[in-house]
């Protein structure tokens, strides 16, 4: 069953056609990982199904509600969260405050409830401070957790991003270069809390350039580039087409095409 | 689970012992001239965590709350004198109204962004001061309106400074009780998120735009509020009430000084700014000069007002 | 009386340019919401008075020295203020807005709180051009402002400065990437933006009187211009700016006199509600900080 759908999606800005009647889909439960060189359209497609930006044409369907177009706080809600390329982090909230801020779309209290500090305020409160707690143990920044996310280094930081965006239970992640930066080791052990949480049921769609990485984690991936689809399918497939060879992997050698979208 | 009751009960405590001090106050500064002078603070606290909302805790500069308080203000005094309402209806009245003026605005200018906000904000208080002038048939223009009824309670009106100040002093801690309900509550947290980095709060399901127009329009209802137990304790209104130097000023050294994105902040921001310029008579030439500089100073070295400066030091202590 | 006020509108209209695009660099390059930019415009007339009126020096001398007070008055400002409040909107409002006060009030002090007028060097006979009557000083405010705006735009399109400010206004950190020295261009940003606020000052001051507090209404209009042309947009400060001061004069001619303050309001308002981009930019990045 495809959690998400993206169909013939386009973005013009101005002259620039930067994405170009792209079209893939994520089944439920898989990681799918988008390549491409840079400049490729990757992020701008990102931005499109999140709904940092309005494609000039094009669907999108998400959970099969139609959500071409939407706010990017409404697709939140519906399950969709993202993090972005360059680090984003509440900078003067400690690390346990901003991971409760992202329990906000579960969080279920009105504001009658708020003002009253009835039972179902307190309630609520401690599921969500529980999973933060459970979220704070499993990405291992538990006794980080009263730092505050600006004091944290780079590579920390790009686990709390995650963390943060696990606290809205998303159906579906989308993780933008999740280990841009970060040193082998590192990059190794975001990757792995990657696969795990698709083992605990969240669908993941991300861009990534390590190649390594890619192969070995995603069930099948979308190659961009000068922003149209080249070549949708399992890993094996797209690195043995022809086109998907000369414009990223940059081998010359001969190689019959194959089952490719 | 320890941790949070003794969370709750510190929490309380700080809001005890800041009501007791509120209460204490008028013993403290006895002269019918202070008294006077407090109730004008309790007021200001009012004005000031309208702005605190916006400002401190949603992270929207507005310079606007002045036109709120002079609408709340005249159409209070409207009410009140032209129409013989009464004072509670009088004042549930401004306030709706008022709210929906500041809702309007909010919906036009944050589609925009944030900076063209601010500047709307601006235009409109100086549009409200320029109806208020000149629109003489309601609101008498620059002699403005008088002899607006006092406050009462059930029935008794008041009438020593005492008495009005314990009954303002009511309202103004119940707008902290419910301040401090709503900033430690999913809602204030999304209002901090907000301000400090509204792509990640949208990517969590918050709507920057929604929250912003929320904590304008409750900055423009508190507004309102204050704007009509000004009225009512001053007995009158007039265009000077939406004037920038006169009040907004003020009011955003009380926010900037006593500590934005606190809850306490302004209320010490407001008392101090009301005594300051008491105690700075006799150099009056100079206050404004040094409002300014204290304003720079401030917000170049203390960016976040003394509560959270004090707070911080405390807590290094530990 | 189309025409009459038509004219007055350009004259006033001229001037709200010149203050704006000053206003516009200063906020769309540096991100420094200047509230103070209104006391510029009302020390450039200052000075211009103390040049003219209390030195009675000649004319271009003192309009030349006017010049030379807003470029220090702008290489001090960035040096000892913008420097350091750049990017963050809410504490550079602050700022800016403590500076606001305290040049209003130095000004209040210095020349003291009386209107004053500029001893103009043109004569005050009427000229008639058909129907519009208009004084020498006023056609004088158009051409002056005409030059000046011209001179700006040669020297952001040809000189090798102008070349680098417009790299680094539209990428900042790839700007500095090629080698070019931001700091000089931010300082010469403030110097052009306080320059021409102080010119506006100069030449309006020809027409209208002089008070320390007339910068409050500068301001208001100036961020209205700045809002609705779009922030570091250049022909929008210039185009917004005429038609504000035109607007002005014809909505206080023929709707009301004592509103006229609220027309800017107005304007920026509709613009906002069908374009919230602002007229002319080219669409999609959020101003806030």
């Amino acid at each position: 069953m495809s959690l998400l759908e993206v169909r013939g999606l386009t973005k013009i800005f101005g002259g620039l056609t930067a994405v170009k009647d792209v079209s893939f889909d994520v089944k439920k439960g898989e990681i799918v990982s988008l390549i491409g060189p840079n400049g490729a359209g990757k992020t701008t497609l990102f931005s499109m199904v999140t709904g940092l930006e309005k494609p000039t044409y094009g669907k999108v369907t998400f959970n099969n509600t139609d959500i071409t177009g939407w706010e990017a706080y409404k697709v939140a809600n519906l399950g969709l969260v993202t993090t972005f390329q360059k680090t984003k982090v509440f900078s003067s909230l400690t690390v346990e405050e901003a991971v409760l801020v992202g329990t906000h779309s579960k969080h279920k209290t009105t504001t009658l409830d708020i003002i009253l500090r009835n039972k179902k305020f307190y309630s609520e409160l401690e599921r969500s401070k529980n999973k933060v707690t459970e979220i704070l143990e499993y990405t291992k920044l538990s006794d980080k957790k009263d730092f505050m996310c600006a004091e944290l280094s780079y590579g920390e930081q790009r686990v709390l991003e995650i963390a943060v965006a696990m606290a809205a239970e998303p159906r579906l992640l989308l993780l933008d270069e999740p280990v841009a930066g970060l040193n082998h080791t590192e990059s190794k052990e975001l990757m792995n809390m990657i696969n795990d949480l698709r083992h605990s049921g969240v669908t993941i769609l991300l861009i990534e350039h390590d190649m390594d990485l890619v192969m070995k984690i995603s069930d099948r991936i979308v190659a961009l580039n000068f922003g149209e689809n080249i070549c949708f399918g399992t890993p094996q497939e797209v690195t043995s087409n022809v086109r998907v060879i000369e414009a990223y992997l940059g081998s010359g050698e001969d190689v019959g095409g194959s089952g490719c979208y | 689970m320890d941790k949070k009751n003794i969370k709750i009960k510190r929490s309380s405590l700080t809001f005890l012992g800041w009501t007791t001090v509120l209460c204490i106050i008028p013993f403290v500064f006895s002269s019918d001239y202070s008294r006077h002078l407090c109730i004008n603070a309790l007021i200001y606290i009012m004005l000031a965590q309208g702005l605190n909302i916006c400002l401190g805790y949603c992270g929207q500069m507005s310079l606007g709350q002045a036109g709120f308080f002079a609408i709340g203000g005249y159409v209070f005094a409207i009410l009140t004198t032209k129409f013989g309402f009464f004072w509670w209806g009088s004042t549930i009245i401004a306030v709706i109204m008022t709210a929906l003026v500041g809702f309007l605005l909010a919906v036009i200018g944050m589609r925009a962004r944030g900076s063209a906000f601010i500047v709307i904000s601006i235009l409109f208080a100086r549009v409200v001061r320029l109806v208020a002038l000149n629109w003489t048939d309601m609101t008498n223009g620059q002699a403005g309106i008088l002899s607006i009824p006092r406050m009462a309670f059930f029935g008794n009106q008041l009438t020593s400074k005492l008495s009005i100040y314990y009954y303002v002093l009511i309202f103004v801690v119940i707008i902290q009780f419910l301040m401090e309900r709503i900033i430690d509550s999913k809602i204030g947290r999304a209002f901090v998120a907000v301000k400090q980095a509204d792509s990640l709060a949208a990517s969590l399901g918050i709507s920057p735009y929604h929250y912003s127009i929320a904590a304008f329009t409750i900055g423009a209802a508190v507004s309102a509020f204050a704007g009509c137990f000004h009225a009512s304790f001053a007995q009158m209104v007039s265009p000077e009430m939406a004037d920038f130097n006169n009040v907004m000023l003020y009011i955003i050294m009380m926010v900037v000084v006593g500590g934005r994105g606190t809850i306490w902040g302004p209320v010490v921001g407001a008392f101090l700014f009301t005594f300051l310029p008491e105690y700075l008579r006799f150099a009056d030439m100079l206050r404004m000069p040094i409002f300014g500089l204290i304003l720079i100073f401030l917000v170049l070295f203390v960016p976040d007002g003394f509560i959270p400066a004090f707070t911080k030091l405390t807590r290094k202590k530990k | 009386m189309f025409l009459q006020l038509l004219l007055n509108g350009i004259v006033l209209g001229s001037g709200y340019a010149l203050i704006s695009i000053g206003h516009t660099i200063i906020f769309g390059l540096m991100r420094v919401s200047n509230f103070a930019h209104g006391e510029f415009y009302m020390l450039g007339a200052y000075f211009a008075f103390t040049f003219l009126d209390l030195l009675g020096l000649p004319f271009a001398l003192a309009f030349f020295l006017t010049i030379v007070c807003g470029i220090i008055l702008g290489y001090l400002l960035n040096r000892l203020v913008f420097k350091y409040v750049r990017d963050d909107m809410t504490v550079n409002g602050l700022v800016t807005i403590g500076m606001s006060i305290f040049f209003t009030n130095l000004a209040q002090y210095i020349w003291g709180a009386q209107p004053k007028n500029l001893m103009s060097p043109f004569k005050s006979n009427t000229i008639f051009l058909g129907r519009v009557s208009v004084t020498p000083a006023r056609l004088f405010i158009i051409l002056a402002s005409a030059v000046s705006l011209f001179a700006f735009f040669c020297i952001i399109k040809y000189t090798k400065l102008g070349k680098a400010f417009r790299a680094t206004f539209q990428q900042r950190d790839a700007a500095r990437l090629v080698g070019i020295d931001s700091e000089r261009i931010y300082s010469v940003s403030t110097i052009l933006g306080t320059v021409m606020a102080c010119i506006a000052g100069a030449l309006l001051g020809l027409a209208y009187s002089l008070e320390p507090t007339m910068g409050a209404k500068a301001i208001s209009v100036s961020w209205a211009v700045v809002v609705a042309g779009g922030p570091g947009n250049f022909i929008g400060a210039i185009t917004i700016g005429l038609l504000m001061g035109i607007i002005e004069a014809l909505g206080g001619g023929y709707i009301s006199s004592a509103y006229k303050d609220a027309f800017p309001f107005i304007i920026l308002i509709l613009v906002l509600i069908f374009k919230p981009q602002g007229i002319f930019s080219k669409g999609g990045s959020r101003m806030n900080g």
